[in-house]
Order: C-alpha cells, then structure tokens, then sequence
C-alpha cells in the first residue's frame, strides 16, 4: 500500500516513519512482555517449590507414621494460597497418601504425578501448572507432594501488559506521525518544490524559475543546485536559440526589406528623384523622425558642393535652418567612410568619433538618437552619406544600421547607374544633335548637287548645239584649224556633261535608300549585274566565274551596282589575253568578304588608295574612257554599310578588288 | 494678223539660245507666222488675261517652258486651262527636265505633248517638225 505510486513522497515518508518506529515499539514490547512473563513463571514455579518443601517437611513425620490425618490438615494449609486448585500427598508406591482441593473434589487430582528420578519437576499446560518434590526423610525418599496451580495472575498480568503495550504503541504511532509529519519538510519539502518547478518548466516552459536554494549542503543541497544549474543551462540555450532565431529573422526582414528597396531604387534614373526616394525609404524603415541624404556632387567647374535631401516628419524643421552643409562634422565623417550610430547624442561623442553634432546644426533639432552612414561608390570613392535622427534615445539598432547600409549599397550602385545613363544620354544627345546637322549638311548637299546638276548642264547643251551650229552653218568659213577647235569644244563640252552627271550620280549613290536594308541575295545581285554587261563580256571574250554568293543586308541595287562597276573595271581594264573575272566570297570575323579577281593591267600599288577618289584616274582619257568616279561610287555604297573597299594588286599582275559587308546575323548573334 | 494663213505660235522661253532654236526649227520646216515670245511666267500670264479681256485673236500654240523666272511653266499651263477662252489651244512643254514628276504633272494639268530638250543641233531642229504636225491638225 505504501510502495502505491499514486501516494505522494510526503505521504509515504510518513507512512514509513510510522511504520518503522511501529514495527520497532513492537518488537520491543513483544521482548519485554516475553522477558516478563518468563520472570513471573519461574517466581510462580519458585513460590509452588517452596510450597510443596513446606508441606513435604511438615507430612513426612506424617508419612513415616502413617498418619493421613495429620498430612491432610498440613495440606489444607494451602488454602491460605488461592491460586492453588489442588494438592496432595503421594507414597513411594504411588499410592495417595492425603489430597487437598480448592473446590473440596479430589477429582483434580492426577494419579500418579510425576514419578521421575529428579527430586522436583514442574510442567505447564494451556490452563495450569503442576509442580511435583519428592520428600526425603534421612537421606530416604518416603513420599512426593503435588501441587497444582491456575495461571489466572499470568493472564491477568499479561492483559494488563497488552493494554499499556497497546496504548503505548497508539500514543508512539502518534508522536511518530507528528515527528515526521515536521521532519518529512526536510527532505520531502525540496523535492516536493522540484518537482513542482519541474512541472512548471515542463507545462509553461518558463526556464527562468528556480527551486530555493535555502539548503546550504547535502544531497538536497547539492540536488537544489544541479537542478538549477540545469535550468540555467537550458534558459541560457534558449535565449540563444531564440537570439539566434530573433537575429535570424531579423536578417530575413531586413533582407526582405532591402528587396523590395531595390527594385525601387534602382529603377530611377533621374538623381534628384532617386536620392528623394532613397531617403524617404531609408527613414521609414529605420523608423527615424528625420533623413537626410547628402550627396557630393562634382560639377563641370570643378567645384564638389553637397546637395542634400530630407524626408522624414521633421525635415521641415531641418530645411528652415539656413545651410546646414556648413555643420563641420560632415564631411570628416564622410570621408572616413564610417557608420557613427549614437544611442543619445546629447551625451557626447563615442570614442575615437568626431564631436556631436555630427551634421547637426547646433542646438537646432532636439535629436538624441543619430544614425549616420556613409554611401560609397563601388570605385571607393564617398559619395555622400545617409543621417537619421530620433527625438527619443536608443532608437536605433544594430539592426537599423544593417538595413540603412544596405540601402546605402543599393543607393551608391543606383547613382552610380544613374550617373552612366545620364552620361550615356548626354553622349547620344550629342551623336542625334551631330547627326541631324550632318543629315541636313548632306541634304544641302545633295540638293546643291542636284541643282548644280541641272544648270550646268543647260548651258552645256548651248555650248554643244551652238558649237554644232557653228561647225554647220560657218565651218567652211573658219579656215583651217577651226575644226580642231570646234571638236575640242564639243569634247570638253560632252566631258564635262559626263562630268556633273557622274557627280550627281556619285552624291546619290548609296543615299538614294534610307531605308535599313533586309537582307538580299548577292546571287542575284550579281547575275543582274552581268546581264547588263553581257555585250562588253562576249565582245571581249571574257570568261566570268562565281561560287555561290551569300545573302547580305544590303540593298540589292547598290549590291547591283558593285558587282556592275567592278566588273565593267575588270573588263575595261584587260591586258592582251582575255579576260578571266572570278567573284568569290568569305566569311570572316563578323563580315563577309566579297572579292572580284581579274587578269588585266592591274595597278601599281603605291596608287591603290588613290583610285577610289573621285575623278582619280591613272590613265588618260584617250586610253581609257572614264571620269574616275566608279570606284568612288563604290566606296561611298560599302562606307554606307560600315564594309571596307580596297584592292590586292600589282602592276601587270590583275588585280583583286575586295570589300565587306558586315555580317548582320553575326553580329545580332554576339549581341 | 490672217490666222488663216499664217500661224500664231506663243514661245515662252526665257534662254534667247533656245528662243533662236525654236524659230530656226520652225523656219526649217517652213511654219509661218507670228512667233510671239515671252521671257518669264508672269508676263506669259499677264498675257492670257490680256487676250481674255479683248476676246483675242488667240494664238494657235504655246510652247512653254517649265523653269521661267518669277512664276513657274506650270503655273502658266494651269491659267491657261482655267480659261474659257484659251481651254482649247494645245499647249506643248519644251523643257530640259527629264524629272517624272514635270512629265506628271504637266500632263494632269492639260499639256499636250511632253519634249525634253535635246542636246543635239539636228534632233533640237527637228522639233519644227512635231510643232508643224500640230498647227497642221488646228
């Protein structure tokens, strides 16, 4: 019942107590009553002895005289006994010489008492004792006395001792139970509050809780402080699995928070806008009453003076205080590229910081917390820095910190690209401006060309016809010479016709097409080309080949037109065999190579640059026909296509004419 | 004059060369009459309405010239349709202009025949002969 596990230490410190001093009471009562009782059997068996020698002393002369009368009467003495039930008087024989009983009976009497050897000998039964003494007269036994007595005193002793046994055990039990009613706090109290505590941190999971540790040393002591050095063990652990997880979600957030900033951020390509939103961000996720973004900005004179951008509830106050840039502590923070971050500013600068205000006009803002941190460019270069103000003290954070130099890596790449794309813009303003004025100088240019085109040749056709009318109406008339005269102005007339129609036609080659060219076939490009050429080919005898020829972005007219002006030089320009022209292309690096090889005069290599300007020509006009302007012609069609034109040659030798045509997919394909 | 027996022709023509062409190819074909010549556009219109207000006597061609100094051969060519009076003469360009848009234009606006000035002396002089088929079919 005690071992039940439903019984509380108290209880079963109690209950043991009880039943150790108990069980102990008991047993020494059991040998104390034992011990007594044994005591008064051997006075009772004493006492019977001394009985049964006066009586045997008193009947022997009775014995030996054979006078049962006077054994009788020193029997019946034993009435003054009232314990003796019986008694009586025996012959050696066995024979019963005279009886004595309490109630008068002789029937209690045994017939032959104990009849050993010894002089005397007692037994007990459950409700009696007998005693038997031989008597001895002169050395001679002559008879034996019996005597039988109740045991009514053993039992009357022997309940009086289980009664104050009983009662001494109730009032033991009692003051045992009160005893370790006290003393079971001892032991039973701490562990009772262990166990208390115990369940506490297991329900609540409350590590802070401690068992009270009043015991100054044994096994509770020692118990006491294992237990709560156990808990602080595991206190200690959880606050920094629960710093960690804090710190952990801390850094989740800020990065979170620092996502979203950069999209935002970086966005913005305008400074003016992107450093108002860096600062409006900057401070409310910081939490601050105030922000300021100050940024260096270096401009074209060379000076570097702050612009500054506030945000934040108090900025109004912040921007009334005439120039704040002229606050010292500004730029040496910056350039030190330093984060200062100050629980309360009233109290002075850190160690090793400048003096307080940092950036702060004096005695303007009632700021105590100040979080400044520098923006730095990803060439090293300060750029500016982000401060933040609270009125309240302790406002901000190492956590603060982490977030605002983040945003401020994030400002300094955002500027930095802002930078690039305002530089960017700047340049591809001044290419568009440089291009509108080079397209209408052209345009100008082309119109004069045109027009020029026109009344040069009006008076031209005067020159001719006139001439002619001249040669018709007077020739016979001029006399001799006069007809060199005429045909040599009708020549330079025609010349010069051929002249400013080459030009004109020279000023809009390539032009003629705004239009980005798709891509076209230089087969057949080439083919029409020939076609056109087919009488000056078969007059000459010229073999022509080709390999396959590639698509282009180009137009196919001024693809056309190559083909056609390169092929008629090649054709012009023979030697004494006849002609053999191969046309190939090559891909190379990003372009194609187109070249057109002949077997002619080719051409001395000092003038190979020479040739493709206009109106450059080698030979006369009375050797070969020609302004000069087709290869001017092409060179202007493949600048128009960012190719190059030249020639591989030497004199007597043919020539190759080679020029590229950038290749579009190649470059869509690095791009 | 006796339009019946000589023909009126207008030139407007501002190049004298080109004037003396004119009337060597017409004189090369034996057309006869009056050549009445006229330097600029805004005397060939001043002209028109001249002739409009004494209802005539009208010529029987024009040839016009496209590039004339202060109002252009085609400006011309339209007051000349837009009269009741002139609607019916036929009027032919001789110009040196190839352009298309000329060729277009001119021909939208009512010209007759379309030549192109040559450069030749003896494809210029047989010019009279297109300009006497004309005056032939009158």
């Amino acid at each position: 019942m005690v071992e039940g596990r439903n019984y509380s230490i108290k209880r079963k410190l109690i209950w043991m107590n009880m039943l150790v001093s108990g069980a102990a009471l008991l047993v020494a009562s059991a040998a104390f009553v034992a011990y007594e009782l044994a005591a008064f059997r051997q006075t009772l068996v004493r006492s019977l002895s001394i009985q049964a020698q006066m009586v045997g002393s008193s009947s022997a002369s009775a014995l030996v005289f054979s006078d049962p009368e006077s054994a009788n009467k020193t029997l019946s003495a034993l009435r003054a006994a009232p314990n003796i039930l019986s008694g009586g008087i025996y012959t050696p024989a066995g024979e019963l010489f005279a009886a004595y009983s309490r109630n008068g009976s002789g029937e209690g009497l045994p017939l032959h008492p104990g009849s050993s050897g010894q002089i005397e000998a007692h037994r007990f039964t459950g409700q009696d004792v007998m005693l038997v003494r031989s008597i001895v007269f002169q050395g001679k036994r002559i008879g034996t006395v019996y005597i039988r007595s109740d045991l009514q005193e053993l039992k009357d002793r022997l309940k009086r001792y289980a009664g104050i046994v009983a009662i001494v055990l109730l009032m033991s039990l009692m003051a045992a139970f009160v005893l370790s009613s006290v003393y079971q706090r001892t032991i039973a109290r701490p562990i009772v509050q262990l166990a208390e505590i115990a369940r506490i941190v297991s329900r609540e999971k409350n590590y802070s809780v401690r068992a009270p540790g009043k015991y100054q040393h044994g096994e509770i002591a020692i118990l006491v402080e294992a237990f709560n050095e156990m808990l602080a063990q595991i206190q200690r652990r959880e606050e920094e699995r629960k710093t960690l997880l804090m710190s952990e979600q801390e850094a989740r957030r800020t990065a979170e928070l620092l996502n979203r900033v950069g999209p935002i951020v970086l966005g913005e390509l305008d400074l003016k806008k992107l450093a108002q939103k860096v600062i409006d961000l900057a401070t409310q996720l910081s939490g601050a009453q105030f922000g300021a973004f100050a940024r260096v900005v270096v401009n074209e004179d060379g000076t570097s003076p702050m612009l500054y951008t506030f945000s934040g509830a108090l900025c109004e106050a912040f921007i009334e205080i005439p120039q704040p840039a002229d606050s010292a502590a500004f730029n040496p923070k910056f350039s030190e590229k330093t984060i200062v971050r100050s629980d309360d500013i009233t109290q002075g600068a850190p160690e090793g910081k400048p003096p307080f205000p940092f950036g702060m006009p004096d005695g303007s803002l009632p700021v105590r917390s100040y979080l400044g941190v520098p923006v730095i460019s990803r060439f090293g270069e300060v750029m500016g820095g982000l401060i933040f103000g609270h009125c309240s003290p302790a406002m901000f954070t190492e956590r603060h910190e982490q977030l605002v130099l983040g945003i401020a890596a994030q400002a300094a790449i955002a500027i930095d690209n802002a930078n690039l794309f305002e530089q960017v813009r700047q340049g591809r303003l001044r290419a568009e401006e440089t291009s509108v004025v080079l397209r209408r100088v052209n345009s100008d240019l082309e119109q004069f060309a045109y027009s020029a085109y026109h009344d040069l040749r009006e008076p031209l056709r005067m020159v001719r016809i006139y001439t002619q009318k001249l040669e018709k109406d007077y020739g016979d008339k001029l006399g001799p010479g006069a007809d060199l005269c005429i045909r040599y102005t009708v020549q330079g007339a025609s010349r010069m016709e051929q002249l400013v129609s080459d030009l004109i036609n020279y000023t809009q080659a390539g032009s003629d097409n705004p239009e980005p060219a798709a891509p076209s076939s230089a087969e057949i490009a080439f083919t029409s080309a020939i076609s056109s050429l087919q009488e000056a080919l078969e007059k000459c005898g010229a073999s022509i080949s080709h390999e396959r020829l590639p698509q282009v972005r180009m137009h196919r007219a001024h693809l056309e037109q190559l083909f056609l002006n390169l092929t008629a030089n090649a054709i012009k320009y023979r030697g004494e065999k006849p002609p053999e022209i191969r046309i190939r292309a090559e891909r190379r690096q990003g372009e194609w190579v187109f070249s057109v090889q002949d077997n002619g005069i080719g051409i001395d290599p000092q003038y190979g640059e020479q040739i493709f300007g206009v109106f450059k020509r080698l030979h006369s006009a009375e050797e070969y026909s020609g302004t000069g302007i087709g290869l001017a012609i092409c060179r202007k069609i493949v600048q128009r296509y960012g190719g190059r034109i030249w020639v591989e040659s030497e004199l007597r030798k043919g020539a190759t004419f080679l020029f590229t045509v950038p290749d579009g997919e190649a470059e869509a394909g690095r791009g | 004059v006796d339009s019946s027996q000589a023909a009126c022709v207008l030139l407007v023509e501002d190049n004298p060369g080109d004037v003396r062409l004119v009337e060597e190819a017409l004189t090369e074909h034996r057309v006869q009459g009056e050549l009445v010549v006229l330097g600029d556009g805004e005397k060939a219109i001043q002209f028109v309405e001249e002739l409009e207000a004494k209802t005539g006597p009208y010529p029987e061609l024009v040839i016009l010239d496209l590039n004339l100094p202060k109002r252009a051969g085609t400006d011309v060519l339209r007051r000349i349709r837009e009269s009741a009076v002139w609607n019916h003469i036929p009027v032919v360009i001789l110009t040196s202009s190839n352009a298309p848009q000329d060729r277009q234009e001119t021909a939208r606006l009512g010209a007759n025949l379309y030549i192109r000035k040559p450069g030749e002396l003896a494809e210029f002089l047989e010019i009279g002969a297109v300009l006497k088929n004309f005056l032939m079919r009158q």
